[in-house]
């Protein structure tokens, strides 16, 4: 291999190693807004309000009820006195400011949550229809418009994600298809020889494939190495400097494992596929 | 003489002059780069199995585009070559690179790659055949002995003379040690001392049992090969002649 076509297979890895940072990048982003948007939505209680004049074995039977269901989770009774006072707390105010209310005004409550696969507005809505028909439940409530944005905005977060980092990845698959199309154009008459000596076309493809794909594979585990330095910065270092909801954010980014042999895996697969269509030419070229 | 049209006749039996069945078959073959200007004009004449044939003539007698068509490298206007009973003139051969395996070529339009060494040029040979890894640097080592050129392994092929590129083309040509063999002006370019190099080595590959077709324009070539020759003359076979008594 000459110096000139060292150069360019250099500027090619690092090319593939660049567009395939910026898909990793996407897509790892896309994967800790979903993971985020998830927790926010394991957080979603569904809250079962009951009657004032609900009596103790009316509420022993909406508990057994909702511990029946297959989706709940946890379930927690709040009686109206913790009620009072967790609303107290959360608003920082003394029991005085409640004075000419007269009695305690907060009805109790069962608090539920449900599994991950029950937390879609209509998993969530089939078991508040089913509760609110219980004797002695005023009222259910769980933030169905929530749940339905933060559903939707996961979704949208994941495709977002998947069209610019597919869209990437592709770029990375044309990049190197063209370098294995120029390489091809310069090594014309080495292709020429082996067709003559009456090598297959799987002998004189196999330089060509492996090139392409020892680019994707070295791209994608320098992706690798810079997204999780990336991610080790910003946690480790930057996540102390930082304070409040920004820290709480930073605190739940993740990195998982499980990306390192999958963007090398990409890497890999693009840049074979991107050689496989290039080598193509090789038919045009022999005689 | 007529110009038929391409044609997949089966290849004939080894008539007089050959000694078992046909390993190379040419059938009226006609060929021109130029309208009104044939290069070939019917040629016709086999090889036999085994057997040592010099196709002579002068420059521009057509004894390189004979050559190229008995690779596939070029297509007849009409007529047929057979190697091996595959029929190879007439473009769309099924397995044109499984009969090319067959032949070790020394042909024009085949140059050495200046960017590899002699040994690497004669090892893309080996390449081209699947031959295992580990057999490789002893069968060129091997093949360049024969040629006299071991001492010149490392040599790019810019740093060669022109015998030495021929000697170096003639290695990579029987590396493979092919059943077949074309060699297109194996002597050519070369001082007497390396000529008898050259010529001892063919003979040693047709005495191994290989098909050797050898172009010349040198009139004592087949007298010294001990070959039967085939006068090929203005793109015509005007002699299709005896073994030549060896020199």
């Amino acid at each position: 291999m000459s110096r000139g076509q060292r150069a360019a297979t250099a500027g090619v890895t690092l090319t593939a190693a660049v567009v395939l940072t910026l898909a990793g990048g996407c897509w790892l982003a896309a994967w800790n807004a979903w993971t985020l948007m998830r927790a926010w939505r394991a957080d979603v209680k569904v809250v079962v309000y009951l009657r004032d004049a609900a009596a103790p074995e009316e509420i022993d039977a909406i508990r057994a009820a909702i511990a029946s269901e297959p989706a709940v989770r946890t379930h927690h009774l709040v009686t109206q006195a913790e009620a009072e006072a967790e609303f107290l707390r959360f608003m920082q105010l003394d029991r005085s400011a409640l004075e000419g209310l007269g009695d305690n005004p907060f009805p109790a409550s069962i608090e539920v949550s449900v599994a991950d696969t029950a937390q879609t507005p209509s998993g969530m809505a089939a078991l508040a229809r089913r509760w609110a028909t219980l004797a002695g439940v005023e009222d259910v409530r769980f933030g169905e418009a929530l749940i339905r944005d933060l559903s939707a905005a996961a979704r949208l977060v994941w495709i977002v994600g998947a069209v610019i980092g597919g869209a990437l990845a592709a770029a990375v698959a044309v990049v190197i298809g063209v370098m294995v199309h120029i390489s091809l154009g310069v090594r014309r008459e080495e292709v020429s020889l082996l067709r003559l000596l009456g090598a297959p076309d799987g002998v004189i493809l196999k330089p060509f494939l492996l090139e392409g794909l020892a680019i994707g594979t070295m791209g994608g585990l320098a992706a690798s190495a810079v997204l999780g330095g990336a991610w080790l910065a910003v946690h480790e270092r930057w996540g102390s400097t930082f304070e409040g909801l920004l820290a709480a954010w930073i605190d739940r980014l993740v990195f998982p494992m499980e990306f390192v042999p999958l963007l090398i895996g990409l890497g890999a697969i693009v840049g074979g596929a991107g050689s496989v269509v290039a080598a193509r030419r090789v038919r045009q070229l022999a005689p | 003489m007529s110009r038929r049209t391409v044609s997949a006749q089966a290849p004939a039996r080894a008539g007089a002059g050959g000694n078992g069945p046909v390993a190379i078959q040419v059938l009226d073959v006609w060929k021109s780069f130029q309208a009104g200007l044939d290069v070939l004009r019917g040629v016709s004449f086999h090889v036999a199995r085994g057997e040592l044939v010099v196709i002579e003539g002068p420059t521009g007698a057509g004894k390189s585009t004979l050559f190229r068509l008995m690779i596939g490298a070029e297509r007849a206007d009409a007529g047929t070559v057979f190697v091996n009973g595959t029929e190879i003139s007439g473009g769309g051969t099924p397995d044109l690179a499984a009969v090319r395996r067959s032949m070790g070529l020394m042909v024009q339009g085949m140059p050495l790659l200046p960017a590899l060494t002699v040994a690497d040029n004669i090892a893309l040979a080996l390449r081209a055949v699947k031959a295992p890894f580990h057999d490789t640097r002893i069968r060129v080592y091997e093949m360049l002995k024969a040629v006299g050129m071991e001492g010149r392994r490392t040599a790019y092929p810019p740093q060669l003379s022109g015998g030495e590129t021929q000697r170096v083309c003639l290695a990579r040509a029987l590396v493979t040690r092919p059943p077949i063999v074309l060699a297109d002006e194996p002597t050519a370019l070369l001082d007497e001392v390396a000529a008898r190099e050259v010529i001892s080595t063919l003979r040693a590959t047709h005495a191994r049992g290989a098909t050797l077709l050898v172009a010349t324009h040198d009139p004592g070539l087949a007298g010294r090969l001990g070959a039967r020759r085939v006068i090929l003359q203005a793109g015509r076979v005007v002699v299709a002649g005896p073994v030549a008594e060896r020199a």
